[in-house]
């Protein structure tokens, strides 16, 4: 298993090579100046010439790349164009934010897609499974910036539960941290739990009609028993694969749901970042953003063996 | 009474409990103030956003201030004497001023600053105060600025970001970084800022002009205008700056909450491309001044929360012309117009940013209806001011925040050089009025003069101007006393809190 992990890490090495010169590429490729961008409607073009030399971007495209390259090796992925902050220093502020808020959203999903998933399969065609598939195909078209307004409009402004927006660090005030990201997790979750609800229903519907199931009940072991026991840990591999994948989705969320409840995270840092062209930060926001991607699939391919132990690695 | 004694000595604690957790309460008066972005940066030469000018305002004070009615006031300039020939400012400044670091503000600090301006690479402030040939301490707190040529505009621009004197010793010390931890002599002292959420200010104890009873102030920034309004009213904002006209109704109508309009400097309007066709065309640009009805345009585009407006001048800006006129609204007439100059079905893009969708459809709207064929093209901010800088488009609309002075407020437009020339403008006549206006001393004859380009401007129809911006603020009825300065910005040093 560890030669597996190791041989799977240094594959990764070339991709992300890869992605380095798509990001650079591409984000060179947004229209507009970023030093007319930053000095606004009354600049004048010394003042843009001076500022593209400052920055650096009247150098050679490929100079520019294998200088950030060589920097971003160091971990060093430059300063920001707008405050001359530290990016990485901003992204490690700005990540633990994102990591909580997909953390409880994929809870609110999972509390979510496990008990209704499983009644669905289990009711299959009775009237329960088709609320469930009701409800599992509105979370998936309910856009999140909708769901996000529609949740503040109720719990906010309506009935005054909890704060509209805002953010006050974990560590800081749990209580407060927690109310405020309960509406926001619930924005993300909900669409990621009607996705896994499908998923999962589909799977489980399968493993119920596999022999070893019909052994089972047909031994006597009653009913939850054998659905807890044998058919869901068997369900959950594919749904640990979407599960897996779903990660571009809870990103992608997070943009959106960071953007309507003010979040200081990593989405809304991305968004901030390309309305200013603030280079440095889009590049370091997406690289950081592929190696999440590709650290969790790592993780789903570790975990497929602590959920089947017939797979082993080699 | 004695039987009463007991439950009055109760009460008796209860209250002073009461006022005691009252008076904590007003003692940590906390204002929130949403605004519709995250203030980019803090330091004055490098600032460009509005919401960078809500921060600044506190932390900074200006040369000179203006006041409700624009008149500029003074701030940390006593007093100014201007030398007959309009090239030479002498300052007094005010003595006993302290920055935030608890360096002493003296002329030495405001030559600092003003150098600092000018000389400091990338500085946005460059423009602004282009017109300065040099600066001079000539006493402690005595500051000489001499002119290339007179500039009527100069005091204006020191009551802005120009103005903003900074504290050399901090300045200094934080180099490229001074945005992140800015030191001035404000009202308000920086306290916090994390980036995308919030901004905090603390009262300054020891300001000049008494210390603010507001103890802090916290602007946090909601881009989306729903999430905005939502928060102003479920107590997440005390205050929310721009309110959106379609949320105006709804907020006047919560209890606790006010919404207050007053005029700004700023216009909308649609600038037309002049070097090439269809609007080089008089025929069709007046076919385009026909066609607007601008009563229509306040109502349904803006709920009526702004003025119609003919010209580059508001009613409240110098400048502005009662008499000025400029084709009455009248589809007939434009499609008359359109169709004699062989001109029916004319086609051309309307190039928008996204925020003017409404807008944009307005006018594709109304020019349809005269026997225009209208295509709108939406475009970010960056590539859009590729198009609209290398004159790619045929008309677009332009949103201004205005300036005190008409120069500023105008001649970006319309002068041949001017940084914000969208339309092409190439016209003797226009630059001469412009250039003559700048070196014309008395204020009298130089209005004159504005008012010639704008009658000149208006009656050839190369702007169609369509209404004048008002500053839309929601704000909860505890808080009281905010000036209503037309530039937008809020100073909160004389603001209570209920």
């Amino acid at each position: 298993m560890i030669t597996f992990a190791l041989r799977r890490l240094l594959a990764t090495v070339p991709t992300l090579l890869v992605v380095t010169l798509l990001v650079f590429g591409l984000v060179r490729l947004l229209p507009g100046d970023p030093a007319r961008l930053m000095l606004g409607e009354s600049a004048n073009p010394q003042a843009i010439a001076e500022l593209r030399t400052q920055m650096g971007l009247d150098r050679p495209i490929m100079v520019q790349y294998g200088a950030w390259l060589a920097d971003v090796a160091r971990f060093d992925l430059g300063r920001s164009l707008v405050d001359n902050a530290s990016v990485s220093r901003i992204i490690g502020q700005k990540l633990p934010t994102t990591i909580e808020l997909s953390v409880l959203s994929m809870l609110v999903a999972l509390l979510l897609a496990v008990p209704a998933g499983t009644i669905s399969a289990v009711q299959r065609g009775k009237p329960l499974d088709s609320a469930v598939t009701i409800f599992a195909l509105t979370g998936i078209s309910m856009p999140n910036f909708f769901l996000g307004i529609l949740l503040i409009f109720f719990f906010s402004v309506q009935l005054r539960w909890v704060p509209a927006s805002g953010y006050v660090s974990l560590m800081d005030d749990p209580v407060r941290n927690l109310s405020l990201m309960v509406l926001p997790a619930i924005t993300i979750g909900v669409g990621l739990g009607a996705i896994l609800t499908r998923y999962l229903r589909a799977s489980l519907l399968e493993t119920l009609s596999q022999d070893y199931v019909r052994t089972a009940l047909a031994k006597g072991v009653p009913g939850l028993a054998v659905i807890a026991r044998h058919a869901l840990r068997n369900a959950m591999i594919p749904v640990i694969t979407a599960f897996g994948l779903q990660l571009g989705t809870l990103l992608g969320g997070a943009i959106i749901t960071e953007q309507i409840f003010s979040i200081p995270g990593f989405g809304r840092l991305l968004v901030d970042a390309v309305s200013t062209r603030d280079l440095p930060v889009i590049q370091g926001v997406v690289l950081v953003a592929a190696m999440a991607v590709f650290l969790v699939s790592f993780i789903v391919d570790l975990l497929y063996a602590a959920a089947d132990p017939r797979i082993t690695y080699t | 009474m004695l039987r009463k004694g007991v439950p009055m000595t109760r009460t008796t604690l209860l209250s002073l409990a009461i006022s005691l957790l009252v008076s904590g309460a007003a003692l940590a008066q906390t204002v929130t103030i949403g605004l519709h972005q995250d203030p980019p940066n803090l330091d004055p030469i490098l600032s460009q956003a509005f919401s960078d000018r809500s921060v600044t305002y506190q932390i900074y004070d200006r040369l000179v201030d203006l006041d409700e009615n624009l008149t500029i006031v003074p701030m940390l300039a006593t007093s100014w004497e201007v030398s007959d020939d309009g090239l030479a400012y002498t300052l007094q400044i005010r003595e006993g001023v302290t920055f935030h670091d608890g360096n002493a503000l003296d002329a030495e600090a405001v030559r600092y600053t003003l150098d600092r301006n000018l000389t400091r690479e990338g500085s946005a402030r460059r423009d602004e105060l282009s017109s300065i040939a040099g600066i001079a301490v000539t006493g402690p707190f005595t500051v000489e600025i001499t002119l290339h040529s007179p500039n009527a505009a100069f005091l204006a621009v020191l009551s802005g970001n120009a103005g903003a004197i900074v504290s050399p010793t901090a300045a200094e010390a934080a180099g490229a970084d001074f945005g992140n931890s800015p030191v001035g002599s404000g009202p308000f002292v920086f306290h916090a800022r994390e980036r995308q959420n919030h901004v905090t200010l603390r009262a300054n104890a020891d300001y000049w002009n008494g210390a603010p009873s507001i103890q802090e102030l916290v602007f946090r920034p909601f881009p989306d205008g729903d999430v905005r309004v939502a928060n102003l009213l479920s107590g997440g904002a005390d205050i929310i700056i721009p309110i959106e006209p379609k949320d105006i109704a709804s907020t006047q109508a919560a209890a606790g909450y006010d919404v207050v309009a007053y005029d700004s400097l700023g216009w909308r309007a649609f600038v037309m491309n002049l070097t090439r066709p269809p609007f080089d065309d008089p025929a069709v640009r007046l076919a385009v001044a026909q066609a607007i009805d601008r009563a229509a345009l306040a109502a349904v585009v803006y709920d009526d929360a702004v003025i119609p407006l003919i010209g580059p001048f508001p009613a409240n800006t110098p400048g502005y012309d009662p008499d000025l006129e400029a084709p009455a609204y009248d589809p007939e007439a434009a499609r008359a117009t359109l169709e004699a100059a062989g001109k029916l079905g004319t086609e051309f893009t309307l190039l928008i940013l996204p925020h003017e969708v409404l807008h944009g459809q307005f006018w594709q709207a109304v020019l349809t209806e005269v026997g225009f064929v209208v295509r709108i093209e939406q475009m970010e901010a960056g590539p859009y001011l590729e198009v609209v800088n290398n004159l790619r488009h045929d008309a677009t609309l332009v949103g201004w925040s205005g300036r005190i002075d008409p120069d500023p407020q105008f001649f970006p437009f319309v002068h041949t050089t001017g940084n914000l020339n969208w339309g092409g403008f190439n016209d003797e006549r226009i630059d001469g009025l412009l250039e003559a206006a700048r070196a014309e001393t008395d204020p009298a004859a130089r209005e004159g003069l504005y008012r010639d380009v704008a009658r000149l401007v208006v009656e050839e129809n190369m702007i169609v101007w369509g209404i004048q911006n008002q500053n839309i603020i929601g704000v909860s009825e505890r808080i009281e006393g905010i000036p209503l300065i037309p530039d937008g910005t809020v100073r909160w040093h004389g603001v209570t809190v209920r």
